[in-house]
């Protein structure tokens, strides 16, 4: 039920923000602010994770609760006045004449107003429909509006019910979701009835059964008291209020990189000679990334990444000799007429080149932190990213030229010419984000990490340094949407 | 959202868990080198002078030259220390038309005493298929402004030497037939010696010197060129084929293979067999000791192989695996034989 909620609740949310634009429609929270994990993984992550979820939900519930209670009672002696206003001009008749609703809380700022109604039975409207959670520009006053319900105590309700008592006719409490959910409906048809504008705005079936699911949503919430209720914050002088949502990116990235070498004592030739024995390959790198949005555009990524560039290395030796056991039958004479059948092993050496190929491979463990800015709709999104990559380690495996030619092992315990951490790196890239679901996005990222040290250490003839660009296709997920 | 976090967790997981192991793969191709001698396997029926083995005759044929310079009209004694003397009877040489020549000339010898000088010269002691055993051998030229002059009819030149072995009473006069002549090619597989039409025994010295006493032949040869004391082994042993076999790589083209005798001074020339692809002689007398050596090139490399055969009649095939050596490590080898 809760999840069906909660797809019903995005649904709305997009269909709303379609009619109205993003800034008109509530968000609402129908889920926890928990990061769910997978039920069928590890025993222990799942553990743990619903430890730390169980904590922070806990801790999030009591702190929104206390927070909840304080704001509705300073909401109440605040707009009492504005409300009681606004009950005088109210035709009190079509919606009926008492409220008996036990959970209504109204905060009205300013001018309570409907849409672009400029009746007093607009306002009433809006008061006979305080078990939607909507977010309305006053054409009229250019002011926000915010009408939301929340779950409250004994005490809320009856301030409640003494600063709105006339706003609603229906009794939703000890409701069946059913019946909560029809009497939404007939809310609803009353309003359209009272309300022709707004019928007329609301005339195509998409939105009717958008405002429907959210008067379902809405009742489901007020009878789940396991979730806490919505309090969306008005924008401050016009500007979006900070973004308390995070996000998670998993990602893989084919990559190339690109070698640079710099000469310091070693001869040309064997630079050369080096150069033409290397060859980079298609290489790799995976890891994820939490996103920390500053506001709708800005973002801040950290996360951790494993790399690993592949080369690969081929060498000729030359006069190789390679053998071969051959066994050789021949008839030999003894002497006149006195033939026997010889077989003979032996081996046949061939002389020549070999080349061996040896697939080398760089590995390292990084952190990314990014600072990226977005734009588009929510469809899809550019964006443009900028950071630092931190090396926490680097390790080699395969063979090298040395300067005598010869082919020498590397790997992680004999290792002499490599650094085991290579520095920081510059990032930089562009996305591109294309929605997929309400929480999860699929993006591309064309990069390009610019290593700002050498990965060979102070004993080596040359310095070399890696490049790497490559193409990160993953996923975003909305942590606590 | 939660498959497709498993998803990624899982893909993330196996990525990790890729670092523990080891993915470097190695590959060695390996390409024989085209048109050098040691891949070549193929053997040929008959040698040619561009194959390797006359590049290794030539390069063998290290024996120690004495050199003189004579008057064509007077007798001249040469002495090579206290071993040799040449004995010249001035007005006995004649030129390729038969003219008396005068003036001076010079003259060069080569003399083959063990049995690693024969197989430096190449020159097994053979006589067509019979075997032989060897008294010393000389190969004296005498040229005249570059052209060689040959004895006149009825004239002769006398060597006589001292042997590194007891001079024996039945040795004869032998000249060298050659098909190629020396020193434009050493390798000459037709090479055989044949015996003087003068068969009596060649005469034999000793004296006292400080050093003991010396012994050994006084020939007289009608013919320049090629001249060896020999005398044939017993013919009565019974006798059997003998077959050396080596790798592939070694074949007729850049391999000659030597039986060398070891209670004789014989050296004899095993050839190479196209059908058995095998080098093999024939009438070796059963139970004879003796030391199979081939020697090789391959390029500028030479290799060197040996198989002590201490029965011959027990087995006839022997096969041994040469080894690359250097020039003079095998000069030095055959100098000991």
């Amino acid at each position: 039920m809760t999840s069906s909620l909660g797809t019903n609740s995005k649904t709305i949310r997009l269909q709303c923000q379609k009619a109205f634009g993003k800034k008109l429609c509530p968000r609402i929270k129908n889920r926890p602010t928990a990061f769910y994990l997978p039920k069928n993984l590890g025993l222990g992550i799942l553990i743990a994770t619903l430890i730390i979820a169980g904590l922070y939900g806990g801790f999030k519930y009591e702190q929104t609760t206390n927070n909840n209670l304080v704001k509705t009672t300073n909401s109440i002696d605040n707009n009492s006045k504005s409300v009681a206003q606004n009950s005088k001009n109210a035709t009190q008749e079509n919606i009926g004449a008492e409220n008996t609703a036990d959970i209504t809380t109204v905060k009205i700022e300013k001018t309570v107003a409907f849409s672009a109604s400029k009746t007093n039975n607009e306002n009433n409207l809006v008061n006979n429909n305080t078990t939607r959670s909507l977010l309305l520009k006053n054409q009229t006053t250019n002011k926000i509006v915010l009408i939301s319900e929340q779950l409250v105590n004994k005490q809320n309700v009856n301030n409640a019910n003494t600063v709105a008592g006339k706003i609603s006719a229906n009794r939703i409490e000890n409701k069946s979701a059913d019946e909560s959910n029809k009497l939404a409906e007939e809310n609803y048809v009353a309003f359209t009835k009272i309300n022709p504008s707004f019928s007329i705005l609301l005339n195509t079936t998409e939105l009717n059964n958008s405002f429907s699911l959210v008067n379902k949503t809405l009742f489901y919430n007020a009878h789940d008291k396991k979730i806490q209720g919505i309090i969306i914050c008005p924008n401050i002088k016009g500007r979006s209020s900070f973004n308390t949502d995070w996000g998670i990116e998993l990602y893989a990235s084919p990559d190339y990189a690109l070698k640079y070498v710099s000469n310091i004592s070693a001869p040309q030739q064997y630079l050369d000679k080096k150069d033409s024995s290397e060859q980079m390959q298609i290489s790799y790198t995976a890891g994820f990334r939490l996103i920390k949005p500053l506001n709708d555009n800005f973002l801040l990524k950290a996360g951790f990444q494993y790399s690993q560039l592949n080369q690969k290395f081929s060498y000729r030796n030359e006069n190789e000799i390679k053998t071969t056991t051959v066994i050789t039958a021949r008839t030999i004479i003894r002497s006149a007429g006195d033939t026997i059948l010889v077989s003979d092993t032996s081996v046949l050496r061939q002389i020549g080149y070999s080349v061996n190929t040896v697939h080398n491979q760089f590995r390292s463990i990084d952190i990314p932190v990014t600072l990226g800015y977005q734009f588009g709709n929510d469809d899809l999104k550019f964006g443009i990213n900028a950071g630092v990559v931190f090396n926490l380690s680097s390790w080699y495996q395969g063979e090298i030229l040395d300067t005598t030619y010869a082919s020498v092992p590397m790997n992680k315990v004999s290792n002499a010419l490599y650094k085991t951490n290579i520095g920081m790196g510059l990032y930089t890239s562009m996305s591109l984000i294309k929605r997929i679901n309400d929480n999860t996005h699929l993006f591309f990222e064309p990069y390009f990490r610019y290593n700002l040290s050498n990965m060979t250490n102070s004993a080596s003839p040359y310095n070399q340094r890696f490049h790497i660009g490559g193409l990160s296709v993953g996923l975003r997920f909305d942590l606590n949407r | 959202m939660n498959k497709n976090i498993q998803i990624f967790c899982a893909t993330i997981l196996l990525l990790l868990s890729a670092c523990t192991k080891e993915l470097s793969t190695n590959t060695n191709t390996f390409t024989p080198y085209q048109g050098n001698a040691f891949n070549d396997t193929t053997w040929i029926k008959n040698i040619t002078g561009i194959s390797p083995i006359t590049a290794l005759a030539d390069t063998l044929a290290q024996n120690t030259l004495f050199t003189d310079s004579i008057d064509l009209w007077k007798d001249k004694a040469i002495v090579f220390g206290d071993s040799l003397e040449v004995d010249f009877k001035g007005g006995s040489c004649t030129n390729n038309a038969g003219a008396l020549q005068d003036g001076k000339a010079r003259i060069d010898i080569i003399r083959l005493q063990k049995k690693g000088d024969f197989i430096k010269a190449y020159r097994p002691n053979t006589s067509y298929m019979y075997l032989l055993e060897t008294g010393s051998a000389f190969f004296i030229r005498i040229t005249k402004n570059g052209s060689e002059l040959a004895l006149s009819p009825g004239a002769s030149i006398k060597i006589k030497y001292a042997d590194i072995e007891e001079a024996e009473d039945n040795m004869q006069l032998f000249y060298g037939k050659e098909s190629l002549p020396f020193p434009t090619s050493t390798f000459d597989p037709a090479n055989t010696w044949v015996r003087s039409l003068d068969t009596s025994w060649i005469k034999t010295w000793s004296t006292q010197t400080n050093s003991g006493i010396k012994k050994g032949y006084e020939l007289e040869a009608k013919n320049l060129r090629w001249i060896s004391a020999h005398r044939a082994l017993d013919p009565n042993p019974a006798k059997t084929n003998i077959y050396a076999i080596l790798p592939p790589n070694f074949t007729n083209k850049n391999t000659a293979v030597f039986a060398v005798f070891d209670h004789n001074r014989t050296v004899i020339d095993m050839h190479g067999e196209y059908a058995s692809r095998s080098f093999t002689t024939s009438n070796i007398p059963l139970k004879t000791k003796l030391l199979l050596v081939s020697i090789s090139k391959f390029g500028p490399d030479l290799y060197l192989g040996t198989r002590l055969v201490n029965d011959v009649g027990t087995m006839v095939n022997y096969s041994f695996t040469p080894e690359k050596k250097s020039l003079a490590q095998i000069l030095a080898f055959l100098n000991s034989l």
